[in-house]
């Protein structure tokens, strides 16, 4: 199964300033498209609008030929996206985070799911605390622990390795190549170059070249 | 034949054709409010009822309730074709109106305090329609409020949009709650208007101060609304060639 | 399609609960306000109850308000609500906040409202209209108040802006609840006739105030 994302000639704005016009470029499965630039080139912007949060000025964003939009389900079904904030429930265990994360998104239920994708990401004897108790690092595994519920296609990482120490990248990194050997595509914003997926698979995208 | 139907919803060819409005708007207000005022006080008599030249207020107090009305409609008319156009200008319009509509709405309450005090002894007296005007300041500032409180201008102009929506939807029933506290009752609570029974030259008069109301908030939102597409198009190259020629 | 609003609202109540100073906060709240006014009014037995519609309607009104503020504020800062808003259904995740907030703060004060009705000086009927007409009337309040929470929300001046926005609109909310209390002391034929308006009301603001808190929640997550 291919799937394609197709950005044609986007434009964003913040605030009344152009942060980028006529954006064009595809993501494909088994790609990494690598978005670049310098701080307030509208990465995170980029990311947020072909998430569906933020609406485009002017230009198109498909999903396999239909409008990438919120409106549209089976979008929202195969798109994963973690952002700046974790998108985590202070009061709640990292358990019962991803339980509610699966319930709200009606994945298909597995025995000990939870256990065994905890236990990937190495924070499964954390797992019953709430997530206020564990560190900034742990959380934000928490949150990337959310891509491995159910199946998904395509991966909208923001600055994923925040406050990761070096084991915990190179877990994450080669779940993102697990990923993509499964035919997933993923589109990433970091400061950090990527150590163990081939450049073969990577596209780079610059953004703030006026 | 092709016309562009969306010409002039651009904001700079809007601001072209500003200038003229404004000034062929303002000169009509003044020629009609001087003669609206004449009218008022020449041909019009000393006593109305059992009122004294005192009631002579309402050719300022009438207009500027209906204008305020009035300006909260089409502020919503505004806004929701900014929302389902998205046009920038839509949402500006809708935000240069409704300074001008609060202030009516308080003038409004402002003149009829007075005339209150005058004819029924009170400066204030919880009746129905007084109430409601007092909502529609109340929701006016709301709207203000929200707009201003957003830094974010494309957020301020919708968020302040689905307000003045959702005001318009909840008006006839906060209209309703005030009017009809008690449904059994509710038909005793109506005053019937009295427009009617009216003298003609009151009546000339009193239309005349609308017109001059309205081509005062005419002019006036048109000068505000020049205001804020100079200050949102700042970026712009037309926005900054303006700047310089006023400078 | 699978219904969001089981999630949501088994979440927020999860997290009410954990954190049950919130629901206690604002029930007190509207407690000492009721028990407050008796006092600096220096009112007889036999004139309180004509005050206590009012009072504690106005009571119920500022003390659903005083929690609004949180509503999605807390979703926002932490992220949590892009998830919802990708959810399959927005309405019914709007659905379930707005009956999570009701049944955290409009509940309980209705599940109080009784006593209080009896520190008025209330009894009877009247008492069971006013239990009633909270029970109606609370949710229209949480409603439209879900409305004006997702327009402020990440804003410095949030809660006094909810409260400049809410407030006009909950006006029949309030005439007619009250007047339904007011109505059981003066003429218990007509309560009946209230309590149909406030159902009316709760069952449009069911229909609307979630569409209208859904868009708003969009533009703001913008």
């Amino acid at each position: 199964m291919s799937n394609q994302l197709s950005i044609q000639g986007l434009q964003c704005e913040r605030g009344e300033h152009i942060l980028f016009s006529d954006l064009s470029f595809t993501v494909k499965s088994g790609k990494v498209c690598f978005v670049k630039g310098s701080n307030g080139s509208g990465k995170t912007t980029l990311l947020r609008t072909i998430a569906g949060y933020t609406q485009p000025y002017a230009g198109k964003i498909n999903w396999n030929d239909q409008a990438a939009t919120l409106a549209n389900p089976s979008y929202t079904q195969s798109c994963r996206y973690v952002g700046h904030q974790n998108g985590l429930k202070q009061g709640l265990s990292a358990r019962e985070n991803l339980e509610f994360f699966q319930q709200l998104y009606a994945l298909e239920k597995t025995t000990d799911n939870f256990t065994s994708v905890l236990k990937k990401l190495d924070i499964e004897n954390k797992s019953q605390l709430p997530v206020r108790n564990l560190s900034q690092g742990q959380q934000r595994k928490v949150a990337l622990a959310r891509l491995l519920l159910g199946s998904s296609d395509l991966w909208i990482l923001d600055e994923p390795f925040t406050s990761l120490d070096q084991t915990s990248r190179a877990i994450i990194e080669d779940l993102m190549q697990q990923h993509l050997d499964q035919q997933g595509a993923i589109l990433l914003v970091t400061h950090e170059p990527l150590m163990k997926i081939s450049s073969e698979q990577i596209n780079v995208i610059e953004l703030g070249h006026e | 034949m092709s016309f562009n139907w969306f010409k002039y919803s651009s904001p700079a060819s809007f601001y072209g054709i500003s200038h003229s409005i404004i000034k062929a708007a303002s000169i009509i207000a003044v020629i009609l409010c001087l003669l609206g005022l004449y009218w008022g006080f020449a041909k019009t008599p000393n006593i109305l009822t059992d009122q004294k030249e005192y009631y002579r207020i309402l050719f300022v107090h009438v207009p500027v309730a209906w204008m305020s009305m009035w300006l909260y409609i089409t502020l919503v008319f505004w806004a929701v074709i900014g929302l389902i156009f998205n046009t920038r200008l839509s949402y500006m319009m809708a935000a240069a109106t409704a300074p001008t509509g609060a202030l009516f709405a308080f003038l409004t309450i402002w003149t009829g305090a007075f005339w209150g005090k005058t004819s029924w002894g009170v400066w204030w007296d919880w009746d129905p329609r007084m109430t409601s005007m007092l909502i529609l300041l109340f929701i006016y500032i709301g709207y203000i409020a929200l707009q201003n409180s957003i830094t974010d201008t494309r957020r301020a102009d919708r968020a302040s949009a689905l307000l003045a929506l959702v005001g318009v939807i909840c008006i006839p029933v906060i209209y309703l709650s005030i009017n009809c506290p008690d449904p059994y009752q509710c038909a005793a609570l109506h005053q019937q208007s009295s427009l009617k029974k009216i003298e003609s030259n009151i009546l000339i008069a009193m239309f005349i101060m609308l017109f001059a109301t309205w081509a005062y908030s005419f002019a006036v939102i048109t000068h505000r609304l020049r205001s804020i597409i100079l200050e949102r198009e700042k970026r712009t190259q037309w926005a900054q060639d303006i700047s310089k020629d006023m400078t | 399609m699978s219904s969001t609003i089981f999630p949501v609202l088994k979440r927020d109540l999860l997290l009410a609960y954990r954190n049950s100073t919130d629901i206690v906060i604002s029930l007190f709240f509207f407690i000492v306000v009721v028990a407050l006014i008796p006092i600096s009014l220096n009112e007889t037995e036999s004139t309180l109850p004509r005050l206590a519609p009012g009072l504690v309607w106005i009571a119920a009104l500022l003390s659903s308000i005083l929690s609004l503020h949180r509503l999605f504020a807390e979703d926002h800062a932490d992220g949590s609500l892009d998830l919802l808003l990708s959810s399959s259904s927005v309405y019914q995740c709007v659905l379930a906040k707005i009956a999570a907030h009701w049944l955290v703060t409009g509940l309980p004060l209705t599940l109080i409202s009784p006593v209080i009705g009896l520190a008025y000086n209330l009894h009877g009927e009247q008492l069971s209209t006013l239990f009633i007409s909270l029970l109606v009337g609370t949710p229209v309040l949480s409603c439209i108040g879900a409305i004006g929470a997702a327009m402020t929300i990440g804003l410095r001046s949030g809660s006094s802006l909810i409260a400049l926005i809410v407030l006009p609109l909950n006006i029949p909310v309030m005439v007619y609840g009250s007047a339904a209390v007011r109505a059981s002391i003066n003429s218990p034929d007509n309560v009946m006739t209230y309590l149909l308006l406030l159902t009316a009301m709760l069952i449009i603001a069911l229909v609307f105030a979630p569409l209208a808190t859904a868009a708003a929640l969009k533009i703001s997550n913008d």
